[in-house]
């Protein structure tokens, strides 16, 4: 039920506003990178890849993840897409027809959780598609590195189960859609400065694990994997135990 | 067999300290059109959403097709169809899109969409997107996602609301079609009694969270109690004599109505020897409407006139 339920909220986002946001992100932050490259790699940029004995594509993921800041504004872009998949329900009433047909709350609740994180994978599969094809128009030297451009989209998208857990809970929590959008961005902010001032702290907050995406080895590898499964785990189960007791007013 | 395909036991509902619904006992046959009455904020819906476990009950039990839906609530719904209060869809799809979510979630077959889409004449309509439709068309899209797979209840919480006459006329002939043609027992609520009483064959009167009576139709006309209609002057002077002989009186208008009081021509006489001038004496029969807006009057009443 999981699956129809899953193929039925694509159709529900169908031709909708959630298309738009999840091409228009990764367009944006390729037009800014390549901006950025055209601009700087070949005054700066590659001498640094250079020195650094890294390839330009790793300077460039670098540039998109630290320096145009995609590792810290991924949460918040989930954050957008877990509103807009729930906000279809609210804008027309829909929450209390879809909860009269047979299906359970539970599974309900997992396959919006699904449809946020398979939105959100598009959005950073695009974004690293713009990367691939910014370093192509610039043209790179170096052949096109796959291994590390799958892990980082592989890694992003750990790295976000938890807050997308987070953000699947408030968005079917509140009804008005700003709500959740403003609880990402001021815990985007907040994250960041945590990272920054307390990081150790920093570790326990899902928001932060986006940040060490970028860093395919070592501690962050382990802190992005464990951390992400962990939070989602524990959160998705809180969320469902509060959803299925909810009432549908 | 259960005698009742929709049965509630003490079925209550608070929100903090505010009870919306409190100890309803609702007993919906197979095979009728039970029309569920109420003014606005009664507690229809919020009946109607425990009925579908949309809402937990604060206390009692429902029962539909003699199963709990705390316990059964995916079993029963295979079998429910619904429209709470207004009618829900997805905007930016058609209303063939609409219904093929719903179709999918209930594993029918497509040939149950189009004759859905057919039944409330929406076939023509089916690849516009519903944003497009008038409330009308909306309210037959969300019927039609109702009776998808031919359910065997069908839980209507006010289908005309907003609707000009003719739309009414056009959801009650289509809801009174799908009882005779698909032999679904319909639960209808609605604020309006005369849409019910054209419709329905069972009444329950919600007011103020209580069912204040449920019964038929014929049962409810039987529930109306004959009075005296009387304009007397000075009005004062009568309402102390009418008082001091212990009728129960009504005022509306200009007239007084007698409860308890059988005889005009007694009173008659008892007002002139009082120096009373009568204008005007008559028996009155309550009608329907005047019932209903009785029962809704009445305030934290405990009868519930059941038959």
């Amino acid at each position: 039920m999981i699956l129809t339920l899953f193929k039925t909220e694509l159709i529900k986002q169908k031709k909708g506003f959630i298309w738009l946001i999840v091409t228009i992100i990764p367009l944006g932050t390729m037009v800014a990178m390549f901006l950025d490259m055209y601009l700087r790699y070949h005054t700066y940029l590659y001498g640094l890849a250079q020195n650094n004995k890294v390839t330009s594509w790793v300077i460039l993921l670098k540039e998109n993840h630290n320096i145009l800041g995609w590792g810290m504004f991924l949460p918040f872009f989930v954050s957008i897409i877990a509103t807009i998949i729930y906000y279809t329900e609210f804008e027309n009433n829909s929450w209390k027809k879809h909860l009269s047909l047979p299906v359970s709350k539970v599974e309900i609740y997992i396959s919006k959780f699904f449809v946020i994180l398979f939105f959100s994978l598009i959005m950073i599969i695009l974004n690293s598609l713009g990367l691939l094809i910014v370093g192509k128009i610039i043209g790179f030297p170096e052949a096109f590195d796959y291994k590390l451009y799958a892990n980082y989209i592989l890694f992003q998208f750990i790295a976000i189960l938890g807050v997308s857990a987070i953000h699947n809970f408030l968005s079917s929590y509140y009804e008005s859609a700003i709500t959740p959008v403003i609880i990402g961005f001021i815990s985007m902010i907040f994250s960041k400065i945590v990272l920054l001032a307390r990081p150790g702290i920093a570790k326990f907050i899902p928001y932060t694990y986006t940040h060490y995406a970028n860093n395919l080895n070592g501690e962050s590898k382990a802190l992005v994997v464990y951390g992400g499964i962990i939070s989602m785990a524990i959160l998705l189960f809180l969320g469902i135990l509060s959803f299925k007791k909810r009432d549908i007013l | 067999m259960e005698k009742y395909l929709v049965e509630t036991n003490n079925l209550t509902k608070s929100f903090g300290k505010f009870t919306a619904v409190k100890d309803i006992n609702l007993k919906i046959k197979k095979g009728v059109i039970y029309g569920f009455l109420g003014p606005n904020g009664a507690g229809k819906s919020t009946t109607i959403r425990m009925l579908l476990g949309l809402v937990n009950p604060t206390k009692g039990k429902v029962k539909v097709f003699g199963k709990s839906i705390n316990k059964n609530r995916i079993d029963i719904l295979k079998n429910v169809g619904s429209i709470v209060e207004s009618p829900s869809y997805y905007g930016n799809l058609t209303a063939y899109e609409n219904l093929y979510i719903t179709k999918e979630i209930l594993n029918v077959k497509k040939e149950d969409l189009k004759k859905a889409l057919e039944i409330v004449g929406l076939s023509e309509e089916k690849n516009k997107k519903v944003k497009k439709f008038s409330l009308g068309m909306k309210q037959r899209l969300a019927i039609a996602q109702a009776i998808l797979g031919n359910p065997e209840l069908l839980i209507l919480d006010e289908p005309t609301n907003g609707l000009d006459p003719s739309g009414i006329r056009e959801i009650r002939f289509l809801i009174k079609n799908l009882t005779k043609k698909l032999g679904m027992t319909v639960l209808i609520s609605s604020h309006i009694l005369s849409e019910i009483e054209l419709i329905a064959s069972e009444v329950g009167i919600i007011n103020k969270g209580k069912l204040v009576f449920q019964g038929t139709i014929d049962e409810l006309h039987k529930n109306s109690v004959e009075q005296i209609k009387v304009n007397v002057k000075p009005k004062e002077q009568a309402l102390k004599y009418f008082n001091s002989k212990g009728y129960k009186v009504d005022i509306r208008n200009e007239y007084i109505y007698l409860k308890n009081c059988l005889d005009p021509s007694s009173i008659t006489r008892e007002l002139v020897m009082n120096d009373l001038d009568v204008y005007h004496i008559s028996r009155y029969k309550s009608n329907l409407e005047e019932m209903f807006l009785s029962f809704t009057k009445k305030e934290g009443t405990n009868d519930i006139n059941t038959f």
